[in-house]
């Protein structure tokens, strides 16, 4: 389903070139669930951040479903993002200022889902998480780990076919952490989604089918 | 819907003071633009109204002889002599001068004098009316003006008068014709081409010195042809005092004052509109710097630039049609009590809500153009930088 070939991404900064992924190839099959892992600097943000095309990638090819994603303009591009992209954040990101409920109606409204229906799925949602009760909350009411639940339930909201997460464990304590890892897994195994994670716990990578390892720019088995 | 109104309401609360700061700004702008904008529609429209009302009017310059002479006072003194007024409101330089600025307009020059002439007794005298005109190339006189006059010359200057009558003409001792026409006696008034002021003179009392201008078509400009001939009339002349002496005039010149104010008024609202609409522009980037990881964040679910530019647009919008709807209804309620600037009512008027709302859309473009520059900068990539 996802497949990179000879993907390299350099940062420019004032006469300083960074490689950040150096002819990098990948294949990522429906439904797997992939840990990338590395060092800090390595290049698996960077990596998240092509497979999520919030970064353009200066050579090489990037196969989604087979559609070449080079070909795709800006708004293909965000399009892209809503319907088959997921984004889990370590720090969460979720807009402090709405509720819950909103903030899982975000993506929803963004494909411009109707209001009932987007509140029906948002509800839906909030229950997969436990967290019916807390609708009506704001982030900040919220604990860490309930956060990041609503933003996993945001990510999933439009159905989409990858999840990225980038640390979702990262700023949890260790129990929340592994209910999340479980609630993904379960994810995985029930709804066939596709995740990619990256992440430097060995025992959050272990949920994943395969882990793979990035080092200076390149994936190493 | 593109975007949730909601959100756009809960973000304008978010900013609510600097917002308050923003509407107040734009209505006190578009407040004296308005007022500037009806001073100039209602203005053209009651100047249109005055110049149909006296379109078949003829209108003048008055002169009036300030020098206080006081000769007059003792008609049989001694001193009844020649060239008492050899000066002449309008000389022949004037005239010239004058043609030229008056090139649009029908015109002429009345000289109105009173001639004081010697009786055959000499110890009377009659006074005759006697009209310099340069509307005219004939002399209508009576024969017994024509012998009291040149009775009169003889006596003051010890010389034979300078003109016979031959023929229905004055005949000049230099040849010259003037065609005469012969009228009674007992109208005292005589008219006399403009050109003789110097050869028929006698002590003079001006009386009613005017610059006759028949304007043919009365427009706005009219005023400025006659504003333009008395000021060329006026310089270097302290001796005469020239004037419109019409109501029209004295209403245009409260109308050129009021253009003048309103020039002001128009300077104030321009640097008030420049200064909002860059008020306006940085407060929204600075309030998209504040909103980047936001932002950011709805790109990453999804959104593209358009959209967030969209909102952005909304926003703004919602502002300066708020600012916008408090200076024009603080206004109307200004209109409603029927103020007037000096003679110039202020009525409402449809056109000039149009313009305005014209001017307020061109802010909102401008304003957009940096903000949607800022937009353009920014990546989803922002947000996992931070982290």
């Amino acid at each position: 389903m996802i497949e990179l070939n000879e993907i390299a991404k350099t940062y420019q900064g004032k006469n300083i070139y960074t490689e950040a992924i150096k002819n990098l190839n990948l294949k990522v099959r429906d439904g797997d669930f992939v840990a990338i892992m590395g060092r800090s600097g390595s290049g698996k943000t960077t990596l998240l951040n092509i497979l999520g095309c919030m970064d353009h990638f200066d050579s090489g090819c990037y196969y989604f479903d087979g559609e070449d994603i080079a070909n795709f303009n800006n708004r293909q591009l965000a399009k892209f993002r809503n319907q088959k992209i997921g984004f889990v954040f370590q720090s969460f990101n979720l807009i402090p200022s709405l509720t819950s409920v909103e903030n899982i109606e975000l993506p929803l409204g963004l494909a411009n889902v109707k209001k009932e229906k987007r509140k029906a799925r948002a509800y839906e949602l909030l229950k997969e998480v436990g967290l019916e009760e807390k609708a009506h909350h704001k982030p900040s009411e919220l604990s860490g780990g309930q956060q990041q639940r609503i933003a996993i339930a945001r990510a999933i909201a439009n159905h989409p076919k990858v999840l990225l997460a980038d640390e979702p464990t990262g700023n949890l304590d260790e129990k929340s952490g592994f209910q999340i890892m479980e609630y993904l897994k379960r994810l995985n195994q029930k709804e066939h989604i596709t995740i990619i994670m990256v992440t430097h716990d060995i025992l959050i990578a272990k949920y994943a089918d395969y882990i793979l390892e990035l080092r200076d720019g390149k994936l190493i088995l | 819907m593109i975007f949730s109104l909601n959100q756009i309401l809960h973000k304008l609360k978010c900013h609510a003071k600097i917002y308050v700061f923003i509407v107040l700004q734009i209505a006190i702008a578009i407040f004296i633009l308005n007022a500037s904008l009806l001073l100039s529609v209602n203005s053209d429209k009651r100047l249109q109204e005055l110049l149909e009302s006296n379109k078949n009017e003829e209108y003048y310059i008055n002169v009036k002889d300030v020098s206080h002479r006081s000769y007059y006072e003792d008609p049989y003194s001694e001193e009844l002599m020649k060239g008492d007024y050899l000066d002449i409101p309008f000389s022949n330089k004037n005239l010239e001068e004058l043609s030229k600025i008056l090139s649009d307009v029908d015109w002429k020059v009345e000289v109105t004098l009173k001639l004081d002439l010697l009786l055959n007794d000499k110890m009377s005298m009659q006074s005759v009316t006697a009209i310099y005109s340069t509307g005219t190339d004939k002399i209508l006189m009576s024969k017994e003006t024509y012998e009291i006059i040149s009775n009169t010359y003889k006596v003051i200057n010890q010389n034979d008068f300078p003109f016979t009558i031959i023929d229905n003409n004055l005949v000049g001792l230099d040849g010259s014709i003037h065609p005469i026409t012969i009228g009674h006696y007992e109208n005292l008034e005589i008219y006399l081409p403009y050109d003789m002021y110097y050869q028929i003179y006698h002590p003079k009392h001006l009386t009613n010195t005017r610059l006759s201008v028949v304007l043919k078509n009365l427009r706005e400009e009219s005023k400025d042809i006659l504003l333009k001939a008395q000021m060329l009339l006026s310089s270097g002349n302290s001796r005469f005092l020239y004037f419109l002496n019409n109501e029209f005039y004295e209403t245009l010149a409260d109308f050129h004052s009021v253009m003048e104010d309103n020039q002001v008024f128009r300077f104030i609202s321009f640097i008030l509109l420049t200064i909002t609409t860059i008020g306006l522009t940085g407060v929204f980037v600075l309030i998209i710097n504040e909103r980047k990881k936001e932002i950011a964040i709805h790109l990453a679910l999804g959104s593209s630039k358009i959209r967030i530019c969209l909102e952005c647009f909304a926003e703004i919008a919602i502002l300066a049609l708020l600012g916008c709807a408090l200076g024009l209804s603080s206004n109307i309620l200004f209109c409603m009590k029927k103020l007037h600037y000096i003679n110039v009512p202020l009525s409402p008027s449809l056109f000039v809500i149009i313009i305005q709302l014209m001017i307020i859309c061109i802010i909102v473009v401008i304003s957009m153009l940096p903000i949607a520059k800022t937009v353009a900068k920014l990546t989803p990539m922002e947000i996992l930088r931070v982290e």
